[in-house]
């Protein structure tokens, strides 16, 4: 089976809007959470969201270019721009080589709703114009990054919640594998409307701490009282490890493994043994051993149950099944910077671990308050510190209890 | 409306709106092939001109539209056709 590297990355997120300033945010603790008081007219009970900018894109593409754009779709024609000139690929190897997209991405809710809303209030359908056809599709984003970069191999979109952008890289590595592609742009993306999140904040899962912001995300605090929904796009170059050599191209980190499973709990119900079970498969798939791994990026969320169910997770997996019976790795949670991403989660925490294991060190899990009970026999990293990483595991456990879990090695 | 306050207010989004060259905009301009406009973009005409003239065409009488100088005769037309009522 082919080995399968990163070559290339791209982010836009409210932590920065490019590789650089992601990476000082991640090492300072910076916070991307804000208001969006707007919200509270809308019946809202959170008010919080990550503040993702809205790219000016009218002096990077024509009008018909710009026109099938989703609001998520937008950050990722940011976030791909970057991860292409990251791993050196330009326009004129984009058409004259086969290179395939895979996008994560689950709503296009701004769009499906603007679709419906406008035809009403106007009577009359061809009053909608040609955008929203395409905009309102969950595939919009994979569709408009191979109609903008020429990305003429497999396209594929992942539709799996809070696992989408994880998947996203799964499914692109197998094509890899496998042979038949040699590269994938592989990402995930996310809307921040007001309407992305709404029925989220009418199950009472987002943060209510409308009164501190940047506190609100709290991942294993014990006084959490729900994630804080947040979004942008991130973007990874998948490569085949012969052609990479071959390319000259910088390799960034190996996708050494993935593991999947899927809850057995009701809807809504986070398990620890779907979760642990997800990991093993992951290590199993990577031929890696528990205390192979340095460093955990968790999913957790700063949701109360789902939390725990992980902690107890990691706790059964790498201390109390470790024939070593050694500590946990480290782990942090950089949803306390962000937010959750949501369907971008999984290719943005790929990102955010790999330019961790790059520039030697540990972002950390902020608004650690009291340590939650149940994660006190893990090492969570509350402040920044430096460290090596060679091997990352980053986990996404998607609402619905679809589970993937993403290892990465530094080569 | 006289025509040539159609003229302008039709070149004027398809420069603003339409990001097309003010040069290109001669009455014999063809959509497709010299403005490069495609069936789509026929559907995002005919929200710019409900927009900017209060018509409201039809796609099929859109389709008929072959050069720009047809583009501002058909405005002027629907302008000028007797408002439509229910009974």
């Amino acid at each position: 089976m082919k080995r399968v590297v990163v070559t290339g990355m791209g982010i836009w997120s409210c932590i920065g809007q490019d590789l650089q300033s992601v990476t000082e945010s991640l090492k300072l603790g910076h916070s991307g959470i804000g208001m969006r008081p707007e919200r509270k007219a809308l019946g809202y009970h959170s008010l919080l969201s990550g503040i993702v900018p809205r790219p000016d894109l009218k002096s990077l593409l024509d009008r018909r270019l710009r026109n099938t754009l989703s609001e998520e779709a937008e950050y990722a024609y940011m976030a791909t721009h970057e991860a292409l000139i990251n791993a050196h690929i330009d326009d004129d190897y984009c058409l004259q080589n086969e290179i395939g997209v895979v996008f994560g991405n689950d709503t296009s809710n701004q769009a499906v709703l603007a679709s419906y809303l406008g035809a009403v209030e106007a009577g009359n359908t061809f009053m909608l114009g040609s955008g929203m056809a395409f905009q309102a599709l969950t595939c919009n984003v994979a569709m408009n990054m191979a109609n903008i970069f020429h990305l003429r191999g497999a396209n594929f979109t992942t539709a799996s919640a809070c696992a989408s952008g994880a998947q996203s890289i799964t499914l692109a590595a197998m094509l890899i594998q496998s042979g038949q592609q040699d590269i994938i742009i592989a990402g995930g993306a996310q809307e921040t409307n007001d309407k992305s999140m709404i029925a989220f904040d009418g199950v009472n899962t987002l943060s209510k701490r409308n009164d501190n912001p940047a506190h609100a995300s709290r991942p294993f605090d014990k006084n959490r009282d729900g994630l804080v929904p947040s979004g942008g796009a991130a973007v990874l170059v998948l490569e085949e490890y012969e052609h990479a050599v071959a390319r000259g191209a910088m390799i960034y980190a190996e996708i050494a493994g993935f593991g999947f499973s899927q809850n057995e709990t009701p809807l809504g119900q986070p398990s620890a043994d779907g979760e642990y079970k997800a990991m093993l498969n992951a290590l199993h798939n990577a031929n890696l051993q528990p205390q192979d791994i340095d460093y955990i990026n968790a999913h957790a969320t700063s949701t109360v149950s789902g939390d725990i169910a992980e902690a107890e997770a990691i706790k059964r997996l790498f201390i109390q099944s470790s024939i070593c019976n050694l500590q946990s790795p480290m782990i942090s949670s950089t949803k306390s910077l962000t937010g959750h991403e949501c369907w971008m989660a999984g290719a943005s925490e790929a990102v955010y671990s790999i330019l961790m294991m790059q520039n030697s060190f540990l972002a950390p899990s902020i608004n650690i308050e009291e340590l939650d009970d149940a994660a006190k026999d893990l090492n969570i990293v509350r402040e920044t510190q430096e460290a090596q990483i060679n091997i990352a595991l980053s986990n996404s456990f998607g609402f619905g209890g679809t589970n993937c879990v993403l290892v990465f090695r530094k080569i | 409306m006289t025509k040539q306050e159609i003229i302008d207010k039709t070149n004027a989004f398809l420069i603003d709106e339409y990001e097309k060259e003010p040069t290109l905009l001669k009455p014999e301009a063809r959509f497709r092939e010299d403005l490069d406009l495609n069936s789509l973009d026929y559907m995002d005409l005919m929200v710019t001109v409900n927009k900017v003239f209060g018509i409201m065409p039809a796609p099929s009488e859109m389709n008929l539209v072959v050069t720009l100088g047809d583009f501002y005769d058909f405005i002027e037309k629907k302008l000028n056709e007797p408002e439509q009522t229910n009974e």
